[in-house]
């Protein structure tokens, strides 16, 4: 597992069943990264991506050959006037290729967050999936969460799902903690914390759990 | 010279007095053509070069617009009606041709019925000259939807023509679905309509817009304009079935401005044109107010569909639902595009949207576009989206218990629609599934 | 209904190999095995099921139906109840069943297919409103099961393939779905294969053949 904790332009060209594991971990930067990666047949890459505060532009794509595999995580914690604009481009030209990204985040007093997930289908790239998930927790009053989660499909064998919510609990967890005895605003923090935390584990860097715990 | 459409003051001036306008209202024209010829066209969207604008002040002027007899209907104009079951009385008037008798009585009989229980249902020209309507026509007409917005809203503020009025006292509820009324002796019939509805507190309407059978018309443009008003704790049902003429540009702006426990349904099924750009909106101004919107939309050859919907949530307390299906065949192309934007003051607010999409082949294309812009801590906004071909394990299925592929195909597809059709009245639930089937089987 | 010859692959692997049998009309055959044996393969097999590529012959009266489609194979007389029995949104039972009943020649209103799935469905012990609602929506494994033979009864086939028809149904109701199949084959001469783990839905049912299946192949008979 690598870590890069620079902001910069980057490149990265996964060869024909490469596995690559690697965390951006951005603490209080300001200024832009950029990445693209080409996945070639069958590669496989599980990106993490920590933004702890900072006012930073970030653009990642990828392009994904035949069975290749891509899993990316975003830990989000933002406060006070921290900004993050955050674009993300998968494009499965690949058959069978498959992509996942999941976002969660939490944006207290005055932070802002705009992100644009785009997922595209390339005819030919049947059996292809992708799936984008992005779960916001606002806490502070004047927080503001953009979210344009896109789905552009050329190819009617391949599958694609979104979901988003900010700010949305199930009844059925927002039930079973009042039942504990938490207050609302109480429990949307602290299940916002947890899975945080949850993706900060999946970078196995004690460091980087740390700042989640 | 630029070559330009055609459209000048000297047609605006003609509309106006052919229409009988008031002062304000023909400088009102002249304003809007104005801010028409300045605005350009949007930078996103689907490719509207198709447009033929240039013919649009010999259509706007002339009543060549219309056919002037059955004969003159394309073949597959007619031929759907058939195979839709139109009834032989009904086929002149949706061709623009026919019995203007007809038409005129079925409108007053409506008209007759309505006002019984006070509701007041005029053609909007009428409303606009009559001094019992005129004051409240001019304090809203173009306030919630202004010539501004966008280029086609400010061609629409020119050259508009015909539609319907409509004003529910307070407490007051319509019985039955009002329609909109179009009629079909005048130019333009249809396709620069205005309709605006005024819903006092408590107010109740069911209200449909156009019809299910696909409508033929000369000119390629529909810049049509629709704004209601819902008052405190009021509730309307906007139903629209639209399947106009496959060389048609449907441009329509839809706008609801919803008070204090106010509530809006938008249903809309979206079947013809060759390019659509409709994004029905609801601003939801006081607390609880609410929207739902349930919209299906197919896109078969040569279509480009660019539907949606949009929700500003601007008061505490307010609620939106969103259902949105797509379908996409045979090379079209369907985009599902909208916005939900949560302001600072909507505490509590929720949002849910749940958008399907069914590609049901290799040819076709399908966009799902939502932007959310929240800035509200409290409000929960919740999202789904799918995008995928049609369930071979359901074909088989069906296939299993002895019906065709084709068949069980436009019975599934129907059944992915069945949210929407089960909204509208049984008629047009009845056309709308029928015309899905058609579509299905490539008979349309 | 023959077998002969039936093999089943996919791209990598085959999953049936040669696979003859005969089933004599009126009869009912029990499929046997361990689990990933290919019972359930044989008979999405003879339905035509995709996923896989299919060989060698299927007689059903005679007639070779192995190049007929899924929907032909129905309408020749045979039904299938499916292990996983298929939900699908906005499609009451009522409409799938009037469209089958047409696709085979028989035109009715909807009202007559409602009183034909209503009788069928209070037979089996499901509530007669599950006809208007969307299909297998919301229903129980068990209410799923029941709703399969609900439907075997309006389409009156005459082979039945039935996968796991048990799984998920309580002794009771085992019980009288065996009695409802039996008093079906006494009426209609129906003859069935049948793939069952728990074999108290062959109480009222009289098993002339069992065929036992290890590894795509049939064993013993």
């Amino acid at each position: 597992m690598t870590i890069i904790r620079e902001l910069g332009d980057y490149g990265f060209n996964l060869a024909k069943d490469e596995h690559m594991h690697l965390v951006f971990l951005l603490k209080n930067l300001s200024g832009k990264l950029s990445a693209s990666f080409r996945l070639a047949e069958g590669a496989k890459l599980q990106i993490e991506q920590i933004i702890i505060g900072g006012k930073t532009d970030c653009s990642l794509s990828y392009t994904l050959d035949k069975n290749a595999q891509l899993e990316q995580s975003n830990a989000l914690k933002l406060s006070n006037n921290d900004t993050f604009n955050f674009a993300y481009f998968a494009d499965h030209v690949g058959e069978n290729s498959q992509s996942s990204i999941k976002i969660i985040g939490s944006l207290d007093d005055r932070a802002q967050k705009q992100s644009e997930l785009k997922i595209h289908f390339a005819k030919g790239a049947t059996g292809a999936f992708g799936s984008e998930a992005e779960k916001i927790t606002l806490l502070g009053k004047q927080t503001r969460n953009v979210a344009i989660p896109t789905i552009l499909s050329d190819e009617s064998e391949a599958q694609g799902r979104h979901s988003f919510s900010s700010g949305h609990i199930s009844e059925d967890e927002l039930n079973y903690l009042q039942s504990r005895g938490l207050p609302s605003d109480k429990i949307k923090e602290i299940m916002a914390r947890g899975e945080l935390l949850k993706i900060a584990k999946l970078t196995k860097s004690p460091e980087i759990i740390q700042e989640f715990e | 010279m630029r070559l330009r459409d055609g459209l000048d003051d000297k047609i605006i001036d003609e509309i106006s007095t052919l229409k009988g306008d008031p002062e304000w209202m023909r400088q009102f024209r002249h304003d809007c053509l104005k801010t028409y010829h300045e605005l350009d066209f949007p930078k996103w969207g689907p490719d509207l070069s198709g447009l033929d604008l240039e013919h649009i002040s010999n259509y706007v002027r002339s009543s060549s617009a219309m056919v002037s007899s059955w004969d003159e209907v394309p073949d597959d104009i007619r031929n759907s009606f058939e195979q839709l079951g139109i009834p032989e009385s009904e086929k002149g008037d949706l061709a623009g041709v026919g019995a203007q008798y007809d038409s005129e009585l079925v409108y007053h009989r409506v008209k007759e019925e309505a006002s019984k229980r006070g509701v007041v249902y005029l053609g909007i020209e009428e409303a606009m000259k009559d001094p019992k309507y005129a004051e409240i026509f001019r304090e809203h007409f173009m306030k919630l939807v202004p010539p501004s917005d966008h280029k086609f809203t400010a061609l629409h503020g020119a050259v508009w023509s015909g539609g319907s009025f409509v004003h529910i006292p307070a407490g007051v509820s319509a019985e039955f679905p009002l329609q909109s009324y179009y009629r079909f002796n005048a130019p333009g019939a249809g396709q620069f309509e205005h309709t605006l509805i005024i819903l006092e507190e408590g107010a109740n309407l069911h209200f449909i817009e156009g019809c299910s059978a696909p409508k033929y018309n000369v000119a390629n443009l529909h810049a049509g304009c629709v704004e209601i008003f819902v008052g405190k704790n009021a509730s309307i049902k906007y139903s629209t079935v639209e399947s106009w003429s496959k060389n048609m540009f449907n441009l329509n702006t839809k706008r609801a401005v919803v008070e204090e426990g106010g509530k809006i349904e938008w249903v809309t099924g979206s079947f013809g044109s060759q390019v659509s750009m409709l994004y029905p909106m609801a601003i939801l101004k006081g607390r609880g107010a609410s929207m739902e919107y349930s919209g299906v939309s197919l896109a078969g050859e040569g279509q480009d569909l660019d539907t949606g919907v949009k929700v500003l949530h601007q008061a505490p307390d307010t609620r939106s639902l969103i259902n949105s299906k797509s379908i996409s065949k045979s090379g079209g192309k369907n985009t599902f595009r909208s916005l939900v934007k949560v302001l600072n003051d909507a505490k509590n607010s929720r949002s849910f949207t749940d958008c399907a999409s069914l590609m049901m082949d290799d040819q076709s294309h399908n966009y799902t576009i939502p932007v959310f812009d929240i800035r509200e801590a409290s409000a929960s906004v919740a999202h789904e989206a799918s995008v995928g071909k049609i369930s071979e394990r359901e074909i088989e299925y069906l296939c299993s218990r002895g019906m065709s592929e084709d068949t069980a195909r436009g019975l599934i597809v129907r059944g992915f629609a069945n949210d929407v059709s089960k909204q509208l009245p049984v008629e047009y639930a009845i056309e709308m599934n029928n015309y899905l089937k058609l579509s299905m089987e490539g008979n349309l | 209904m023959e077998l002969c010859g039936f093999c089943a692959q996919t791209e990598k692997s085959e999953i049936l190999h040669d696979i003859s049998f005969t089933l004599s009309a009126g009869s009912t055959t029990l499929l046997t095995g361990a689990n990933g044996a290919g019972k359930s393969t044989i008979l999405r097999g003879i339905m035509g099921l995709g996923g896989l590529q299919y060989s060698g012959k299927i007689l059903l009266d005679g007639k070779n139906i192995s190049k007929l489609s899924i929907d032909e194979r129905a309408r020749s007389g045979i039904f299938m109840s499916f292990q996983e029995p298929v939900a699908i949104e906005g499609l009451s039972l009522i409409e799938a069943l009037r469209s089958a009943l047409e696709a085979k020649g028989e035109k009715l209103a909807l009202s007559a297919v409602k009183v034909r799935i209503s009788e069928a469905l209070e037979k089996v012990g499901l509530s007669p409103f599950i006809a208007s609602r969307e299909l297998n929506h919301k229903l129980s494994g068990g209410e799923k099961k029941k709703c399969e033979i609900a439907q075997m009864l309006v389409l009156q086939p005459k082979l039945v393939l039935l996968d796991e028809i048990d799984s998920g149904l309580d002794a009771k109701s085992c019980k009288s779905i065996s009695k409802i199949l039996s008093n079906y084959q006494a009426e209609t001469g129906a003859t069935y294969l049948i793939v069952s783990h728990n074999l108290k839905i062959l109480s009222e049912l009289k098993v002339d053949q069992e065929l036992i299946v290890e590894d795509g192949r049939i064993v013993k008979k």
